[in-house]
């Protein structure tokens, strides 16, 4: 699976656990609509420390990194090439 | 998407042949005119004012940045209260007035203070690869302490000191908004300082909390064409008047509640509910109302919290919105949390915001990453316990001015109490969060969770309430009171 569509599956199960079904689009920005709250970006980072060997702790953070399916992708190709 | 849901609002956001219509001239001075007359019925002293800027940022768009601090350094000099009293009391306590004036003392103190904002940010930016460019926010807040201690503390001569505690008390005020300019340290290209400005306490309102955040948050959440503009604008109109329904609910409630006159009408009975502090009052007295009474006032209280919060939020998110910015509302349904943890992201956004990425992030990013249920607990401790006190310690400067810092601090015990309360129980909820789904049935997620929700806040926000000077015997004195127990 590729990174981005590993991505997206892993928020859709966020928002499904959450109750919010409705679909969404890979550039649609779901932190900044509400839909994904800041537990939820910290959810990511964990996915993203465990799946792609991150670390998030000595760069500057920005909670836009994590908006949406293609801004999280590149942030992990960013950081992993 | 079809909707057939009652609304008190129409959702005129979602109707095409506005959404067009709004894109012309003659409909965007439309929308500019119902926005005024909603700020009229709000009672805005300023709406005049405001309704020019906005419709300078409508007519042209392309210049909202440069126009956003141009309305924000007009509002500045003529509206945004920035503890002018404090500073003036600072002025005439150190004997000022016979070298200078008022105005020569407050224009250059403000002035320092945007340029040591500016400093700053270019310093923080220019720096790379050092510890001020990877924690440029917690050495601000460190040097801030610092300097409020030799402020207290140091033998300075009257003159030093006055500039110090005006400083001090102007960048108290603007403290998280800088911290939101360096959060942008790292955004290629980025916002310069001049266009930052723009969001120090905008024109369209706000506190020591930045609403709504940063300058990259605002490039994110900006129109980006005439359509986008429009909806914004036609949901900031929405809201302005859900506000305006909400302030008449509010109204309707201190008229019943406290019997406060409503529009020149008051009722000749009412409930004559005493306010807290009132109760407080009488608790420490040793003559406390009887249980039932304590009660009424708690929620009353938080009734009045909710809905204040609220009116107040709604009107600088819908003002901020008619500008072109597509903000999330700064209270958003409170009464549908289902859990602690919810209630806190519901209520206030853009201060557990501020927090979240001030303190949350933080924590979570560095430390305890090898024990993940540890490592959320302490993040949410840092964010609601340790960055809510902080921030209120910071906010209150005028006790720290009185008391000196150590002995403000021994006066927050009761805040601090409540943030670490807060903390925990945030803390505890995340957890219970993680380890479920949530419950689905109708009579849990509607009722039982709601209340056990609502009913924490409205218990534990006696011991956030504004300094009254009371220690925390005093409130949980008036606790024991509404269980029927005498004093101890």
């Amino acid at each position: 699976m590729s990174t981005q569509a590993n991505i997206r599956s892993f928020l859709e199960e966020i928002l499904n656990d959450k109750g919010d079904s409705s679909g969404f689009t890979d550039q649609q920005l779901l932190v900044t609509e509400g839909r994904l709250t800041s537990l939820d970006v910290m959810t990511i980072v964990v996915f993203l420390e465990e799946n792609y060997g991150i670390d998030f702790s000595d760069r500057p953070f920005d909670q836009n990194e994590f908006d949406s399916v293609d801004s999280i992708t590149a942030l992990v190709d960013a950081l992993t090439s | 998407m079809s909707n057939t849901r009652i609304r008190i609002i129409p959702a005129i956001d979602e109707s095409p042949v506005l959404v067009q219509l709004a894109q012309h001239a003659g409909g965007k001075a439309l929308l500019l005119a119902v926005f005024a007359f909603g700020l009229h019925l709000h009672d805005s002293r300023s709406w005049q004012e405001l309704v020019l800027i906005l419709a300078a940022m409508s007519f042209w768009p392309q210049y909202r940045r440069p126009l956003l601090t141009a309305g924000t350094l007009y509002w500045l000099s003529q509206h945004t209260n920035l503890k002018w009293g404090l500073l003036r009391n600072v002025f005439d306590a150190k004997g000022l007035a016979i070298t200078t004036s008022w105005s020569v003392y407050s224009i250059s103190i403000v002035v320092t203070t945007i340029l040591f904002c500016a400093m700053y940010y270019y310093l923080v930016k220019r720096s790379r690869d050092t510890w001020l460019y990877r924690r440029p926010v917690a050495t601000l807040l460190v040097s801030y302490i610092l300097l409020l201690t030799i402020a207290s503390h140091a033998p300075l001569p009257a003159t030093q000191q006055a500039y110090l505690w005006g400083f001090l008390i102007i960048l108290g005020h603007y403290i998280w908004y800088l911290a939101y300019s360096l959060q942008d340290r790292n955004a290629v290209p980025g916002t310069k300082f001049i266009y930052q400005l723009g969001h120090y306490q905008p024109f369209w309102g706000g506190s020591n909390t930045p609403f709504p955040k940063g300058a990259a948050y605002l490039r994110k959440i900006e129109a980006k064409n005439a359509e986008e503009l429009a909806v914004s604008q036609l949901k900031g109109i929405k809201l302005l008047y859900w506000a305006f329904v909400l302030s008449i609910v509010l109204g309707i409630f201190n008229m019943v509640v406290y019997g406060r006159p409503f529009y020149n009408l008051a009722l000749p009975d009412h409930l004559a509910i005493p306010y807290i502090n009132d109760a407080l009052a009488h608790t420490r007295s040793g003559d406390p109302y009887d249980w039932y009474i304590n009660w009424g006032v708690l929620l009353a209280n938080f009734i009045k919290s909710m809905l204040t919060l609220s009116v107040w939020g709604h009107i600088i998110i819908a003002t901020c919105r008619m500008a072109g910015f597509k903000a999330l509302r700064n209270t958003c349904s409170p009464l549908r949390s289902r859990t602690i943890a919810e209630f806190w992201n519901r209520y206030y956004y853009y201060f557990k915001e501020l927090l979240v990425e001030f303190f949350f992030y933080p924590t979570y990013l560095r430390y305890f990453k090898t024990r993940p249920r540890l490592r959320v607990f302490m993040a949410t401790m840092a964010a609601a316990g340790l960055g809510n006190m902080l921030y209120h310690f910071f906010r209150d400067i005028h006790i720290i001015m009185g008391l000196g810092i150590w002995g403000a601090l021994k006066a927050f015990q009761v805040y601090i109490f409540y943030a670490l309360l807060l903390g925990t129980a945030i803390g505890l909820s995340q957890l219970r969060n993680q380890k479920r789904k949530q419950s689905t049935h109708w009579f849990r997620t509607r009722i039982t969770a709601p209340i056990t929700v609502l009913g924490f806040y409205c218990i534990t926000h006696i011991f956030g309430l504004p300094y009254p000077g009371y220690g925390l015997d005093v409130y949980f004195q008036f606790l024991m009171n509404m269980v029927n127990v005498g004093v101890i």
